[in-house]
């Protein structure tokens, strides 16, 4: 698709796609080890490596396929209507024109709080979800850009990367966690060797899961990201003004730790690295990089001095 | 190898690099074609809405007869206008109607309360604005192509297959300034 940026996008593009592939492989090959390893303490390795793959597989399958419907639904995000909605899915249909792209499904958050957030894996199965309290706050340019913002995540991909990563990353700290559990459990009642070996496996496998996991949740929240969306909206819009606007309304929300982060953080419930205590979720949400949002006003008030052409240069 | 070999995995990646370019300037040809299409519908769309749009101000305002005419007068026009530069010319009469239906609106408390009447602006808005994305998506496509075309070794092989370089659309004073109407 066109932008000033073209090239550039693509690269974008390959680089996510291709960080999917290493999340999901990652994933495969650290489940089958650790049921492999589990396995050999009782004496099934192989089926339960088999087991272990099997579920990975699914788990990564169902992160690709349906990991959206899952944000979605845990967000309680409601499909937006042209009674309500008018403006907000006039003003995604002028930004869908503006990128070449098909029009994403819309969603709204009922919440007071301002935010918005974009899923789904390729443009044509993108979705864009915008809070309540967004469309009480922003004016029509304001909420355009914000729009325009989501939908280059969408473009460039982000969105592929951020919720087969959330997917992932929750499935395996929820089962991580489970483990943790029974086999305290289990090593109270039996002190046997066996319950023993078990604990020091997962021990194992946890002490190298977690930097991988902090790895990939810190590439997912790159800032980099952010500013190149906030470019790639501007490009659309050709108003960066509007976007630094809409930041700094959303900044000075008094409502911002509302259900949208709390939803994010069920996402993950991630205690053993904790990249949300910055602010920071792991999809596309605006407000993930919520420290540098005053640079990000920088930069975009620096844009809206400067010929559109030169917006192409930067990233 | 013998040196036949050697020709023909020179010949093939020759070919391949051929197609693989060749390819790559149809795609980006359709591109333009399609957002110079695109361009046509949302001009059509905000053909349909403006006699939606006269009647429900009429409904408040009876005496602004000459402002209905102007409109009604400069849509037909622009309705049978063919190339380009038709269009362009009819948007140059279309653009000041419809602004001066906005202005009337302005005088009328009631009417800016109807409902309709402010569905009706905010359809118009967002007609507007397809209106001057489609064209930027349209100069955004042609400038993507035409550099295209015009880099080096794309440019030995576009003239002679008979790709040419795209116009661009000029930038419409009058256009963007409707765009910019607030309520």
């Amino acid at each position: 698709m066109p932008g000033a940026d073209d090239l550039h996008l693509q690269e974008r593009v390959d680089r996510n796609v291709l960080a999917t592939w290493v999340c999901i492989a990652a994933v495969v090959i650290l489940l089958t080890v650790t049921a492999w390893l589990l396995g050999q303490i009782w004496d099934f390795g192989v089926p339960a490596a088999v087991i272990g793959f099997l579920f990975a597989g699914g788990s990564s399958l169902a992160a690709y396929f349906a990991g959206d419907r899952m944000v979605l639904g845990l967000l309680r995000a409601r499909p937006a209507t042209r009674e309500r909605h008018r403006e907000l899915l006039n003003v995604t249909e002028e930004m869908a024109i503006a990128s070449g792209l098909p029009v994403p499904k819309i969603y709204v958050i009922d919440t007071a709080a301002s935010n918005a957030l974009a899923t789904g894996r390729d443009p044509q199965h993108a979705s864009i979800a915008v809070t309540s309290g967004l469309l009480d706050t922003l004016n029509r340019n304001e909420l355009q850009a914000v729009v325009a913002h989501e939908l280059s995540h969408v473009r460039q991909r982000d969105t592929l990367y951020s919720v087969v990563v959330a997917a992932l990353v929750g499935t395996i700290v929820i089962m991580a966690d489970i483990f943790w559990r029974s086999m305290r459990y289990g090593g109270r009642r039996s002190r046997d060797s066996r319950g023993q070996a078990a604990l020091l496996a997962i021990g194992l496998v946890l002490a190298i899961l977690a930097p991988i996991l902090a790895k990939i949740l810190q590439m997912a929240v790159s800032r980099r990201r952010e500013y190149l969306a906030d470019l790639g909206g501007a490009d659309l819009t050709r108003n960066p003004e509007a976007l630094a606007d809409a930041l700094e309304k959303i900044a000075q929300d008094p409502d911002r730790l509302d259900i949208a982060n709390r939803g994010v953080q069920h996402l993950f419930v991630l205690n053993p690295v904790n990249p949300l205590s910055s602010g920071e979720g792991a999809f596309s949400n605006l407000l993930n990089t919520h420290p540098p949002i005053r640079e990000r006003i920088r930069i975009l008030r620096a844009l809206a001095h400067q010929p559109v052409e030169d917006l192409t240069q930067i990233g | 190898m013998s040196p036949l070999g050697y020709v023909i995995i020179v010949l093939a990646a020759v070919i391949l690099w051929f197609v693989l370019l060749y390819n790559g300037l149809v795609r980006w040809r359709n591109t333009v074609a399609a957002a110079w299409a695109q361009i046509d519908v949302q001009l059509k769309r905000r053909y349909d809405l403006i006699p939606n749009l006269v009647e429900t101000v009429r409904g408040y305002a009876q005496h602004e007869r000459e402002v209905f005419e102007t409109v009604t007068r400069a849509r037909a026009e622009a309705l049978t206008a063919g190339t380009p530069r038709d269009v362009a010319d009819a948007d140059r009469h279309l653009a000041p109607a419809i602004r001066s239906l906005f202005a009337v609106a302005e005088a009328y408390p009631q009417l800016k309360a109807d409902q309709n009447f402010r569905d009706l602006m905010e359809e118009l808005t967002a007609t507007e604005n397809r209106v001057a994305f489609a064209r930027q998506y349209y100069n955004d496509s042609v400038r993507v192509y035409n550099t295209k075309i015009q880099q080096f070794p794309a440019a030995l092989i576009a003239g002679r297959l008979r790709f040419r370089p795209s116009d661009y659309l000029e930038a419409d004073a009058v256009q963007r300034e409707v765009q910019q109407v607030k309520f």
